[in-house]
């Protein structure tokens, strides 16, 4: 970077008429200087653990814990703290106001004092979770630093309720949420484009119909093999050998 | 009568590049290509239909970091520049293919496409690509879409609330500004949604935005129509849902249209196979060689061997796949037809960036498509989502479950091995905002101060951008993804402890100003905890 700032000076001073001329292409009258001299710090020293969902089945923890909260558990967990193990507890929350005590269930995972980071494996998917990172001495007491954010895992397949409320709307009167006064449609009840309990159509489930392959399905593991995903960045200027390995992996 | 709509989708998206304190920069090139070799054939061929009566509908959307690039005076220059030397390369390439006549008669091509593009950049619009489409929008043609501030991938934001409200607000407040209406429609970036994004939507006044299949068809309760008619969500903000079939069509490296022997090989880049010293006033000025846009070669097959490209094979080709997909398209609009008491939905969502800069005869396609919808066919209407809820404003209510098109339909992409150390600075940045947004509520008039809280805000969201984290991911500009997320990330902090510390550096402040000067509009209040 410090070449460059050389390089960028002598332009500036030598070459002004240069410059000058090719004044559309870069600002010539600023002095541009070497602006971002800092690094992102490792710690933040603040104590925190943060859930993120990855997908139905996995999820992905971050932590910090600052030397005061190490101290102050230290302290509580008195002479317990010296074979006790850091411990990753993730609480099974779903349908439930968390108080630390209610969870559904709880697993636990041992992590390195060093860890700062987890991949977590489920094997239920549409759920609730919240984490905390502590300590368990071997009496089996946990020893919590810090208890992470809720999150929600998405459904993997399609919902067993195939409840159907119709309704409409439009935009002159898109101002709010779906509230009761908006004329809800049931089966009986059939303006133009929504089933009816008449009409031989509704008898069959078209969302079957339409998705009679578990389409699903088919659709996840197709993306697995080939990536019917985004992003052309990848092709973009950059090394043609980064590019290649993105073919092989899949899209165009 | 037309048995069913197909609303065809295209995402234009660039992270926000520009260094001015460089004279030139190697990033900025992916715009100028992307400019040459997709924005101006679209704009080019959607002038064509209006000026041959071709009805046509597309719905388009174009980022709020895309559109500040195509109207930054400094990058239009940088293009023009850049497009003149792609000229002079072109004029010597017609000289020394002289002799060798199939790729002869290919440099003449590249001169007269870069001269065309020349022409329309500068004389016909006037450098302003954004009015062109403005234009479009205008003439009711063209649906344009807003997507989030900086592009930021909003699951994995949403720890904090007023991140997605800021990158979803600023967005909608910079379309009204660009378009002067406000945007019906937003594509969520990467198609990421998690229930809750949908109300924020709402707030902002946005009526519907698309998803993955599986974030429609895995919605509680379970649509009855899949993907081919909208749900709205609790919220009462339409959601469409991508239909796979004619994604696949398109897209597959397998199956897709883009991988046919007679098509553009795109990594046979004169830039990297001629002499070095011939090429090298073309590629990058450290002496590496880069993409020039000039290709000689047709994917030949599963060879190393390419032969010479020949354009009215692959026009051909391009023809026949558009046929092809209008055919299977009739096909899959039957049989829903069949099982729905309204006309299915069919929507086809793809990155504008494939066509052209990547499927190089993707532009032909497309102009194939329309022509023959409009012409040869009566099962098919091109609809925009606007008109589409305008015809069928009653639909299902259904929550969408949370999904993104990336590869394997979640968040994988954008938090795994290379990438997930981003995410406990992001979010400390994101509290950081929150906090001087709650302090510094009160600044009166105190123009430095207001000053540094913007330039704060802006360069969060410029750390928040999705692309960064992907780059990483796929492992190809990995250094400069890097540094960005860095430099955006230290400027911050440093503005956050200097408010906070009452030492704002005033030279510092004006020169980081000048090169991160995306939304000059901003307001750091926006920030607001909800």
């Amino acid at each position: 970077m410090f070449s460059v700032v050389l390089f960028m000076k002598k332009k500036i001073t030598n070459k002004r008429g240069h410059v000058k001329r090719d004044n559309l292409f870069f600002h010539k009258d600023i002095k541009w200087t070497e602006i971002d001299n800092e690094k992102l710090p490792f710690h933040y020293g603040k104590t925190k653990i943060c859930l993120m969902v990855i997908d139905p089945y996995w999820l992905h923890a971050y932590w910090e814990i600052a030397p005061e909260t190490i101290k102050s558990i230290k302290a509580k967990a008195g002479e317990r703290w010296q074979k006790a193990r850091y411990i990753l507890r993730v609480h099974d929350v779903k349908y439930i106001d968390f108080d630390g005590t209610n969870a559904n269930y709880w697993f636990d995972t041992e992590v390195g004092k060093e860890d700062n980071t987890w991949y977590i494996n489920l094997w239920n998917d549409n759920s609730s979770y919240c984490a905390e990172i502590g300590i368990l001495t071997i009496e089996g007491d946990f020893f919590s630093f810090a208890r992470s954010n809720f999150v929600q895992t998405p459904r993997a397949d399609m919902s067993d309720n195939r409840e159907e409320k119709w309704i409409s709307m439009r935009e002159n009167y898109f101002h709010g949420p779906i509230l009761p006064e908006e004329p809800v449609y049931d089966k009986k009840n059939t303006p133009e484009g929504i089933p009816s309990a008449s009409n031989i159509v509704s008898n069959i489930d078209v969302s079957e119909q339409v998705f009679q392959k578990s389409e699903s399905q088919i659709l996840r593991n197709d993306i697995k093999e080939s990536g019917l995903s985004s992003d052309f960045l990848s092709s973009f200027g950059g090394s043609l050998e980064g590019q290649k390995k993105e073919k092989e992996e899949g899209f165009f | 009568m037309h048995k069913g709509y197909l609303c065809l989708v295209f995402h234009a998206h660039l992270p926000y590049i520009r260094h001015p304190e460089h004279e030139s920069f190697l990033e900025e090139n992916w715009l100028y290509e992307a400019i040459t070799e997709t924005y101006i054939p679209l704009i080019d061929i959607f002038d064509r239909f209006i000026n041959e009566g071709i009805d046509y509908r597309i719905t388009m959307s174009l980022t709020p970091t895309l559109i500040s690039m195509l109207q930054d005076p400094l990058l239009q220059s940088r293009y023009i520049r850049h497009l003149d030397r792609l000229i002079e390369l072109a004029e010597k390439e017609i000289e020394r293919t002289m002799y060798k006549r199939e790729l002869h008669r290919l440099a003449l091509m590249y001169h007269q496409r870069f001269l065309e593009a020349r022409e329309l950049f500068v004389n016909k619009y006037k450098k302003d690509l954004v009015s062109a489409f403005k234009k479009f929008q205008n003439l009711k043609k063209l649906e344009i879409l807003t997507s989030c501030a900086t592009h930021g991938y909003l699951p994995l934001l949403g720890i904090h609330p007023s991140a997605v409200r800021t990158q979803i607000k600023i967005a909608v407040d910079h379309y009204k500004k660009t378009f002067g209406i406000k945007p019906a429609g937003m594509w969520l970036p990467e198609c990421g949604f998690y229930p809750g994004i949908d109300e924020v939507l709402r707030e902002a006044g946005i009526r519907y935005f698309f998803l993955d299949t599986h974030g429609i068809s895995n919605g509680d309760p379970r649509p009855k129509y899949g993907v081919y008619a909208p749900v709205y969500c609790p919220s009462g903000v339409a959601a469409f849902g991508r239909d796979y079939e004619s994604s696949k069509q398109v897209w597959s490296s397998k199956e897709g249209y883009p991988g046919d022997p007679d098509y553009r090989e795109f990594y046979k880049d004169i830039g990297y196979e001629l002499e070095y010293d011939y090429i090298k006033p073309y590629i990058h000025k450290d002496g590496f060689r880069i993409n020039t846009g000039i290709k000689y070669y047709r994917i030949t097959g599963d060879t190393e061997d390419k032969q010479p490209y020949v354009p009215e094979w692959a026009r051909e080709k391009a023809a026949t796949h558009a046929g092809n997909f209008i055919f299977n398209r009739k096909k899959q609009i039957e049989y829903l037809s069949f099982h729905m008491n309204r006309r299915p939905i069919v929507v086809a969502p793809y990155d504008a960036e494939l066509f052209g800069h990547w499927w190089f005869e993707g532009p032909q396609w497309i102009d194939f498509l329309m022509r023959k919808i409009a012409s040869d066919q009566k099962t098919i209407e091109l609809i925009t989502p606007s008109e589409y809820l305008e015809r069928y404003p009653v639909n299902q209510i259904s929550m969408p479950s949370a999904s993104s098109w990336g590869y394997k339909g979640y968040n994988e992409v954008w938090i795994e091995g290379s990438n997930d150390w981003v995410y406990r600075h992001l979010h400390i940045a994101q509290e950081r905002m929150i906090e001087l947004v709650t302090r510094f509520s009160d600044i009166d008039n105190n123009k430095l101060y207001r000053r540094a809280l913007n330039q704060a805000a802006r360069e969060l969201l410029l750390a928040q951008s999705s692309d960064w984290i992907f780059i990483m991911k796929t492992r190809t500009a990995v250094e400069y993804a890097h540094k960005r997320i860095n430099t955006h990330l230290v400027r911050f902090t440093r503005l956050y402890n200097d408010i906070m510390n009452d030492s704002i550096a005033l030279d510092w402040l004006k020169e980081v100003e000048l090169r991160d000067n995306i939304f000059p509009d901003i307001d750091y209040s926006i920030y607001q905890e909800i």
